[in-house]
């Protein structure tokens, strides 16, 4: 079980606050984890910076947001609160870099997903 | 528990909203939304079975604020708190959400603990409060509870300590029926009602709750001019909402002015003053004040020395004999209680007796008569005299005592007596009461071999067929009921008919309350067998009863007077004069003979004795305010004590000051008689004290509650007897009408006995509306309707008037409902003497009306006096109870 702690630590979680949110229960961590990957909120903001939909983007954003924070990915959730700012305040800015900035970091989280499914 | 409570969790994100629910579920039945809409349709289906709501607010098809503002709105889910979740990065959402109307919010990330606690703290808030709305709120009416309104209107009295404030509370009479009858949604609809009428009737002026059951109270600013008339259109308002019966409600107020007193306490005295006038007709209500609470606490000096006043042997037991009319001997003697109290003399029975009975004590001093009574005989038995029985009073709480058979032959094997030498009187009202439970213990206490006499026969509503099952020996007839200077034949008649019924059921009569020689005579011919009264002999404690008995036994005159001639003249009615001059009462004595027997006394105490003593053969007591006292209490003390419990007019005398005459009339005297006056004057007082005083008891007496029925508000039989004793010869001719409701059962049958109700009070109205105010009108039973109308002169405008009425009937309101018709009868040329006569041609006439069919009337045609024994006992049938099977299918008089 060590081990897990280590993964979680060592992609940049906050180990002991994370699990205290699912009750210590790793396996229930795995559960939402994956989750992450079937949600579309990424397709969805990606789409809509394409086309320029701010709030369509920041709608979008702002869950990822939620849900990234739920599941103690805090670098994921650090780039998402990057984008979302301006986002709400519909500002100038490099959004198209912003949004690969978060895909790498949705690789990054899959590449944990994937660690903490083999482990189990 | 907790378990069981659920949460709906709103969330779009099935990530938050799983990871929302697995938190939850630990702790919480969780139900989850994915949108607004979603969760408008879980609230729909589980209400306020809904503990707490999570609500996201970022969703699609409708978001959170749309949904807040949608359940605030509402009051069924209004209550269930929402708490928001919000991402923790905008306080302008989570100000929205709070001004929407959201408990709470909680920030994205989840923090599981703090999320439980607040949850918890939100739903245990919640519950409190709903708490707190039951204890506030009654939950039928939506007024509030007893206890808020009574901490409310604490507070209100203090805020407002120089504003002057009346608590009235109202009592629906007999709303246990309604409810029995019509059910209880009825009855909670009507609470409702009541409750409706009262919010209108506060405002924003006061509050009102609803006290318990039917009972309601309210707060409202002091005023000084309640009237009857007030209050019954309160009562008419409230019964417009209830058209299908009238409820009868009355009102006690109270004025506040003591603020040190708790509300409570004050709603139980404004119920127990709307309590003191439950059962009369056209009283509405009752103000609290000091005559009420003087007898409340009178009543409370009763009760705490009650006990005491037992041990240290301060009741005594009278005998009053009975004499055998035919053998002129003695019959046996009733034991009567006596209470000599050390500081306030003699007590009246009439006072304490009802409130033993009430407060339970009268089983203990039923106990203690019964066992003087056997005391006594054994003595007698043990010195040879010999004496047949003593009657002692069974009360109803005795009854129910399950020990009764085995206290009473226990007692009588004590004392070596054979259980016939103990007779036992149980009224006749408490056989009405519970006949089965009361038949079952009254007979087995007849196969011990007790003698059962029936007390007060003639005062409740035995009928024919009940009677013929109650076990019983003896008739005890009260000459009270029956006792009318004016109406002597009609009352010939109604005792004629008691002895009839008692013969053919095998009964001896015992007639009580004798008091002239008058009676006698009629009791001698109709064939009564015992007879007991002042005439012969008053209560007397029973060491002078024994003298009694030895004296009459040494005459041992066979067929000689029992009864000593000077009595007779004393037959007179009694004005009571005490006062202190000797000079005086004999100027009294002389300036009254032949018209009162003149009673002098010299002191207080000597007073009590004598009222005590004569009862209600007092037409008046002369007394002077300088009275001397005994056991320390003057005239004055003994006037504020008892002036209310005594029926005659008292008239005071005293010193010519101003002082005096307001004080006298303070304490309620009729009139004040300075000193020194003129016999002539006093003669002229005393007759118009007496004239006043009777016709007020006239008008009692036909306003008594006992004489009314409530269904309609005519007389009933027993109120029917009585005014017929009120009629004079000035009132000649009468004419007497008989009415039969045809198909009264047909229409409770059809349309329910609401709507029958409904169509007796119709006619009801019609015959006040179609009579004179000084007519006389009855309902005998549940379909027949008796009219005496005075100064009848012609048959045809008798047969005329008749016709109207069952015309007025057929065309009325009810008929339009459902066709009805009522049958007449009516016999004309009438005298006070002959009334009853024509009540029963008036029925005979109504059976031959009968015979042409339903709807007509009749006037009968045959001879006066040619009525048969059993027309007779048909028309006294219809006076004294109707059959068992009426009785039982009969239209409640509520």
């Amino acid at each position: 079980m060590q081990k897990f702690k280590e993964i979680f630590e060592a992609y940049g979680g906050d180990y002991q606050e994370t699990m205290g949110r699912f009750l210590g229960n790793e396996k229930m961590y795995l559960k939402f984890l994956k989750m992450l990957f079937a949600d579309e909120n990424l397709a969805k903001m990606g789409e809509a910076i394409e086309s320029g939909d701010m709030t369509k983007a920041f709608e979008a954003g702002h869950t990822i947001k939620g849900v990234s924070g739920n599941l103690g990915l805090k670098p994921l959730y650090d780039a998402v609160c990057d984008i979302v700012e301006p986002l709400r305040n519909k500002q100038e800015a490099d959004y198209a870099g912003l949004y690969q900035k978060i895909r790498e970091e949705y690789r990054r989280a899959a590449d944990l997903r994937d660690a903490l499914t083999e482990l189990s | 528990m907790i378990s069981q409570r659920k949460i709906l969790v709103v969330e779009d994100n099935p990530i938050n909203r799983e990871m929302l629910c697995d938190i939850l579920a630990t702790e919480y039945q969780v139900l989850p939304a994915e949108n607004g809409e979603v969760a408008l349709s879980v609230l729909k289906e589980y209400g306020e079975g809904i503990s707490l709501i999570l609500l996201d607010i970022v969703m699609p098809v409708m978001d959170g604020y749309t949904f807040l503002s949608i359940v605030k709105a509402d009051s069924a889910y209004s209550s269930i708190p929402i708490i928001v979740t919000t991402q923790g990065d905008s306080e302008a959402d989570e100000v929205e959400a709070l001004s929407k109307g959201a408990a709470d919010f909680v920030v994205k990330p989840y923090k599981p603990r703090i999320l439980l606690h607040r949850v918890a703290n939100f739903i245990n808030l919640r519950e409190t409060a709903a708490m707190v709305n039951l204890v506030q709120y009654d939950q039928l009416t939506g007024l509030y509870g007893k206890e808020f309104f009574c901490q409310k209107a604490k507070e209100i009295l203090l805020q407002h300590p120089d504003r002057r404030f009346d608590i009235f509370c109202s009592d629906v009479e007999n709303f246990k029926l309604v409810n029995d009858i019509f059910g209880l949604p009825t009855g909670n609809r009507i609470l409702c009602c009541i409750a409706d009428f009262y919010r209108e009737l506060v405002g924003d002026q006061g509050i009102c709750c609803r006290l318990s059951a039917d009972q309601f109270a309210c707060l409202l600013e002091h005023r000084e001019d309640y009237t009857d008339e007030m209050f019954r259109q309160m009562e008419e308002k409230i019964n417009a909402s209830f058209p299908e019966r009238s409820l009868m409600i009355k009102w006690g107020v109270y004025e506040i002015n003591d603020r040190e007193l708790s509300v409570d306490k004050i709603c139980d005295w404004a119920l127990l003053a709307a309590r003191g006038i439950k059962g009369q007709y056209g009283k509405y209500f009752a103000v609290y004040d000091d005559t009420l609470r003087n007898r409340l606490l009178r009543e409370q000096e009763i009760t705490d020395s009650m006990e005491t006043a037992l041990a240290e042997e301060q009741f005594e037991v009278y005998l009053q004999p009975k004499y055998d009319i035919k053998s002129n001997t003695f019959g046996g003697a009733e034991a009567l209680i006596r209470w000599r109290h050390p500081e306030w003399g003699m007590q009246s029975p009439g006072e304490f007796i009802p409130l033993f009975e009430k407060n339970g004590f009268i089983t203990k001093l039923d106990q203690f008569v019964w066992e003087k009574a056997c005391e006594v005989l054994h003595k007698w038995d043990v010195q040879g005299i010999h004496f047949a029985s003593i009657s002692v009073n069974v009360s109803r709480a005795d009854i129910y005592n399950a020990d009764l058979a085995e206290t009473l032959i226990k007692l009588v094997r004590r004392y070596d007596l054979s259980p016939e030498r103990l007779h036992l009187e149980i009224t006749e009202s408490a056989y009405t009461e519970d006949p089965k439970q009361i038949i079952d213990v009254v007979e087995k206490l007849r196969e011990l071999g007790f003698i059962i006499e029936m007390d007060d026969f003639g005062s409740g509503y035995s009928s024919l067929n009940m009677l013929g099952q109650m076990p019983i020996d003896i008739l005890k007839l009260d000459m009270k009921f029956i006792r009318s200077e004016t109406a002597k034949l009609a009352n010939q008649g109604i005792l004629r008919f008691i002895m009839s019924l008692a013969r053919w059921m095998h009964l001896r009569v015992v007639a009580e309350g004798v008091e002239t020689k008058e009676q006698l005579e009629r009791l001698k011919e109709i064939g009564c067998d015992y007879v007991q009264g002042y005439y012969f002999a008053r209560p007397m404690p029973w060491r002078e009863f024994e003298e009694l008995i030895r004296n009459a036994r040494e005459e041992e005159e066979p067929g000689g007077e029992a009864v000593d001639p000077s009595w007779e003249e004393e037959n007179l009615p009694c004005l009571l004069v005490a006062d202190e001059d000797e000079e005086y009462r004999s100027e009294v004595v002389r300036t009254f003979a032949g018209k009162y027997r003149v009673i002098g006394v010299s002191d207080c105490g000597a007073v009590q004795d004598c009222v005590i003593r004569f009862r209600d053969r007092i037409a008046a007591l002369i007394i002077s305010l300088t009275l001397p006292a005994q056991g320390g209490e003057n005239a004055q003390a003994l006037l504020y004590r008892e002036k209310m419990n005594w029926d005659f007019p008292v008239i005071v005398t005293g010193f010519k000051e101003e002082e005096q005459e307001a004080a006298a009339f303070e304490l309620g005297a009729d009139d004040f008689a300075g000193k020194p006056h003129r016999q002539s004057s006093l003669l002229r007082r005393v007759l118009r004290a007496v004239g006043s005083s009777q016709s007020r008891k006239r008008m009692e007496i036909l306003e008594d509650k006992a004489g009314r029925d409530c269904l309609t508000g005519l007389l009933n039989r027993w109120g029917f007897v009585k005014a017929l004793e009120l009629l004079d010869k000035g009132d000649e001719p009468l004419a007497a009408f008989l009415f039969d409701l045809d198909g009264l059962k047909k229409v409770n049958n059809r349309l329910g006995r609401l709507q029958g109700n409904k169509f007796i009070q119709e006619f009801a109205e019609i015959l006040k509306y179609q009579t004179r105010k000084s007519d006389i009108l009855a309902r005998f039973s549940d379909d027949d309707f008796v009219v005496i109308m005075k100064h009848m002169t012609s048959r045809e405008d008798a047969l005329k008037k008749a016709e109207v009425i069952c015309q007025a009937l057929e065309e009325g309101p009810f008929a339009k409902i459902m066709p009805v018709t009522c049958t007449g009868g009516i016999a004309v040329s009438g005298t006070v003497d002959t009334v009853l006569e024509m009540v029963m041609q008036a029925d005979l006439a109504l059976r031959q009306a009968k015979d042409r069919g339903e709807g007509g009337c009749c006037l009968w045609e045959g001879e006066t006096g040619e009525n048969r024994a059993e027309d007779m006992l048909r028309i006294q049938h219809i006076l004294y109870g109707a059959d068992l099977e009426k009785e039982e299918g009969k239209n409640a008089e509520i």
